[in-house]
């Protein structure tokens, strides 16, 4: 299997600003963090707020300033969908201009081929073309992520990083929204590097698994073996949380 | 709670008729007068309001009505264009300052401070003054630098604020460019804000341009301009033409309150 993403010892630290009577902190958020992801995986990145797991996500996207190590994607344009889908939809804008707009960036189709394009993705996440001309604020939490879904895949992106992608939303909503994400890993062939707190929804989706705790990774392995033998305490203690 | 929203609508709607009434009025003037506006009549100087002049006529028996509408419309024109310039200048200096930061905010911000630091019209005679080309255009250029700062901060604040948000890093992660964030994804969400703050601007400019051209640093004394008549007529304010001081004054308030009503409303519905 090919491989889609190479992190290699990455690590993070940033140093709070030292004021009058406070010295300078550095701060480690990720600690010589390595693993690798394989065309049509998905990965689960698991672990406490404060682990490290979206600072991870920010190295790849290149949204992290300065970190050291080495990160390889064999994606083109790696995609990512956020936890709340109320803040990752430009407002002001139609959902047909929104998911127009990175087709106009990327530049290849004329204006016929955009709105195809649009229109099947649309189908492909359960709405109907009717909804291109309806802004965020007039959808609900589960429409707005499928809109959000929408707009990744696109551009047909290998690689998608979902940051808690379900975790803003009611338990019916999610398991649609994990639903669709499974159909579109299949459908278009992704590996996702699906980051959550919640091991039960990373059971419905993920292949294999890495826990993180401050920072580090203490523990890489598949699904079924970090559910039937966990070797770690804080693993365990995550596994036996989710039941 | 209703009630509040009852006062805000009513802010907007005053405001919005009292703008298009006036406004209306003025246009008209660009083209018909009840009047001619400079034709003197030695019968008639003088007079106080009456039906045949609503606005009574001045020490040359000029209709002063007809001289409103004309020279509010220089007026107006020179906000117009002053507002038009100065928030174009303004919202991509802010947009500029606040979604790069760095080098270019500091830079860009501390030219607008040192613009702010002078009172406006105190450096706005200086220079018209050094320049000595009186005329329409020289004050809407002068007053429309001017304005650059007031909104540049407004706008500057809109582009940080929206900056962070979620799918603007979506944006970029879509590949497009700064010059596509700033105009495409931010302005657009930003337009709310603005929107007063360019009403008000509006405001600020028949303000300016009165101010200038009662102090004679306006447009040239060939060009008719409410600030230049109001000048005009403070001569005969107790010598016999109270109502032409108080007409063009008046004239001059209504235009300001449907502005300011225009853009407090603006302001409230957005909240």
């Amino acid at each position: 299997m090919n491989k889609i993403l190479e992190v290699k010892n990455v690590s993070a630290s940033y140093t709070t600003q030292g004021g009058a009577f406070a010295r300078e902190k550095v701060q480690i958020v990720l600690h010589n963090v390595s693993f690798d992801l394989y065309e049509g995986e998905a990965l689960g990145l698991v672990g406490e707020s404060g682990s490290g797991k979206t600072t991870i996500a920010r190295a790849i996207l290149g949204f992290l300033p300065k970190y050291e190590g080495e990160i390889i994607h064999y994606s083109k344009r790696p995609q990512l969908i956020f936890q709340d889908p109320y803040t990752a939809l430009n407002p002001a804008r139609t959902v047909g201009w929104i998911l127009e707009e990175p087709l106009k960036i990327y530049g290849k189709f004329d204006k016929a081929e955009r709105r195809r394009r649009i229109v099947e993705m649309l189908e492909n996440v359960g709405l109907s073309e009717e909804y291109m001309t309806r802004r965020p604020s007039e959808l609900s939490g589960g429409q707005r992520q499928r809109v959000s879904i929408a707009a990744a895949l696109i551009v047909r992106p290998k690689l998608v990083i979902a940051d808690e992608p379900v975790s803003a939303l009611d338990v019916t909503i999610q398991a649609q929204i994990l639903q669709l994400l499974n159909e579109m890993r299949e459908k278009y062939g992704l590996s996702y590097l699906f980051i959550s707190h919640d091991m039960n929804v990373v059971y419905q989706l993920c292949d294999r698994v890495i826990v993180m705790k401050k920072g580090v990774i203490v523990e890489d392995n598949t699904i079924d073996e970090i559910f039937d033998h966990p070797q770690h305490p804080y693993t365990r203690e995550l596994v036996e949380a989710s039941r | 709670m209703a009630d509040k929203k009852q006062q805000n609508t009513w802010f907007f709607k005053v405001g919005l008729v009292l703008t298009v009434f006036m406004v209306t009025i003025i246009l008209i003037g660009q083209f018909w007068t009840p009047y001619d506006p400079s034709a003197q009549n030695a019968a008639e100087k003088a007079l106080g309001p009456s039906l045949a002049h609503i606005m009574g006529t001045d020490y040359l028996g000029r209709d002063i009505f007809s001289r409103v509408m004309d020279g509010a419309g220089t007026t107006l024109f020179i906000a117009f264009f002053v507002v038009l310039l100065g928030s174009a200048a303004g919202i991509l200096v802010g947009a500029l300052t606040g979604y790069l930061g760095g080098i270019v905010d500091t830079v860009l911000m501390k030219i607008c401070d040192s613009i702010t630091a002078f009172p406006s019209i105190l450096l706005a005679m200086i220079i018209l003054k050094v320049l000595d080309r009186p005329g329409k255009w020289t004050v809407i250029w002068v007053l429309a630098i001017l304005f650059i700062p007031s909104f540049a901060r407004v706008s500057r604040t809109e582009y940080v604020r929206i900056k962070k948000q979620n799918y603007i890093s979506l944006a970029r992660l879509e590949g497009a460019s700064p010059a596509r964030i700033m105009a495409l994804h931010i302005l657009p969400n930003a337009f709310p804000v603005l929107l007063p703050a360019i009403t008000i601007g509006f405001n600020n400019a028949v303000l300016a341009e009165a101010s200038m051209s009662f102090l004679g640093v306006g447009v040239s004394a060939t060009e008719a301009s409410l600030g230049r008549m109001l000048s005009d007529a403070q001569n005969y304010l107790v010598t016999g033409l109270p109502w032409y001081a108080l007409c063009v004054g008046g004239t001059i308030v209504l235009l300001i309150l449907g502005f300011s009503l225009l853009a407090e409303g603006l302001q409230q519905r957005r909240k």
